[in-house]
């Protein structure tokens, strides 16, 4: 699978789902999205818990612990005393804007891509990622384990969206859950 | 001294339109359960009330404040020299906050206003709303060795507190969600649509 792209524009992942789940998602927009949000789930969690992936050149990740602690400047500032931080505890999160606009960014045939479509997060995110102006701390991307432990949390889940026939409340839900979503995308669920 | 915001305010009208063209009551009615369970998903409002009001906690004592639909400031001068020299008294005999520092202007000491903020769902027929507001019970500042603030309603209550704030000045606000806030509940929310497309987890 392919290593995320670390560009200062452009942080992100593409996932083949059919190679890494051995089944044909065109056509399946619901489960497509609901996979991709279990992944960045599991990006978000584990980044919380102070975990990171690192990957070489062949896209192969490691898991890895994020570098800790904080340093002793970033302890000092008010921001850092403002957000109730513990210096020992690095979890990726000051304002939590970073890992809560991880989105899909990108659905086409049987991929789907996960970054941002934030310009200061994603460029936050690049810099975390690659130690450029702070210590360098991978926490995004998944790789093949990881997938393959989303697999079997959801199969069960998965045999179900997979279903030819639906129950027409079913079929109605899911049309209209996503196009919410799709709205979601064009302004703010919120005001 | 409440502020209101509404979430994924979707007329009813829309929910029914999509299941009437289905024609059949049952699809109607299961739809419609179905997306009210989604906005009353009591995960889904811990998630975005506890983030929403972290992120006004934060944004307060960090002295940029979250004001309505924008991030402000407190007012010019605060604190003047006069409230410096208050706050380091009280600092003396008061167990302080992190945050707190002599001129930093975050309306903080002990930290019981800005904790004492808070938020409330309600479900209307028009969507889902959320509220927050400044609430609870403040223990006076102890203003020596063993010599405690007058028990006044002002100094036992978060809210009557924060009312004389912004009497004073409308600045003191700290009630609010800015533009990357907005953004980011609507992640939230967003991630409660796809997960609520037939995931259990």
């Amino acid at each position: 699978m392919a290593a995320p792209t670390f560009k200062k524009n452009k942080v992100s992942q593409k996932i083949n789902l059919k190679e890494e789940f051995g089944i044909d998602f065109r056509g399946k927009d619901a489960l497509k999205e609901a996979l991709g949000q279990a992944i960045i789930d599991r990006i978000v969690e584990r980044s919380q818990s102070g975990n990171g992936m690192s990957f070489n050149s062949n896209g192969s990740g490691k898991p890895v612990k994020l570098k800790s602690p904080y340093s002793d400047t970033y302890e000092e500032s008010l921001e850092f005393k403002a957000a109730g931080k513990s210096k020992n505890d690095v979890n990726m999160t000051l304002t939590g804007d970073m890992l809560g606009l991880i989105d899909i960014v990108n659905v086409k045939g049987n991929t789907i891509e996960i970054g941002w479509d934030d310009e200061t997060e994603n460029a936050k995110s690049y810099n975390h990622s690659v130690g450029d102006t702070v210590p360098k701390r991978p926490f995004f991307g998944v790789n093949k384990a990881e997938l393959k432990s989303i697999k079997s949390e959801f199969s069960k889940d998965i045999k179900e969206a997979l279903k030819i026939k639906k129950k027409e409340g079913e079929k109605a839900f899911e049309s209209f859950v996503l196009d919410l979503i799709d709205k979601t995308k064009k302004g703010d669920v919120i005001g | 001294m409440r502020v209101l915001f509404w979430i994924l305010l979707i007329k009813q009208k829309k929910v029914m339109s999509l299941a009437s063209v289905k024609g059949v009551d049952k699809v109607k009615f299961s739809v419609k359960k179905a997306f009210e369970g989604t906005l009353s998903n009591s995960s889904l409002q811990s998630e975005v009330g506890t983030y929403a009001v972290g992120q006004m906690k934060l944004y307060a004592r960090k002295a940029t404040p979250l004001q309505g639909r924008n991030v402000g400031s407190f007012p010019s001068g605060y604190p003047r020299p006069k409230t410096q020299e208050q706050r380091e008294r009280l600092a003396k005999y008061n167990r302080t906050h992190p945050a707190y520092g002599r001129s930093t202007p975050n309306l903080t000491i002990t930290g019981q206003l800005i904790d004492a903020i808070k938020y409330e769902f309600s479900k209307t027929k028009k969507g889902l709303f959320i509220e927050f507001f400044v609430d609870g019970k403040r223990k006076p500042y102890m203003t020596g060795r063993n010599k405690r603030q007058k028990p006044t309603k002002i100094n036992t209550d978060n809210a009557e507190l924060y009312k004389l704030l912004i009497d004073i000045d409308k600045d003191f606000a700290i009630l609010g969600l800015g533009p990357i806030q907005r953004k980011v509940i609507t992640n939230k929310v967003r991630s409660f649509l796809r997960r609520a497309l037939g995931f259990t987890k």
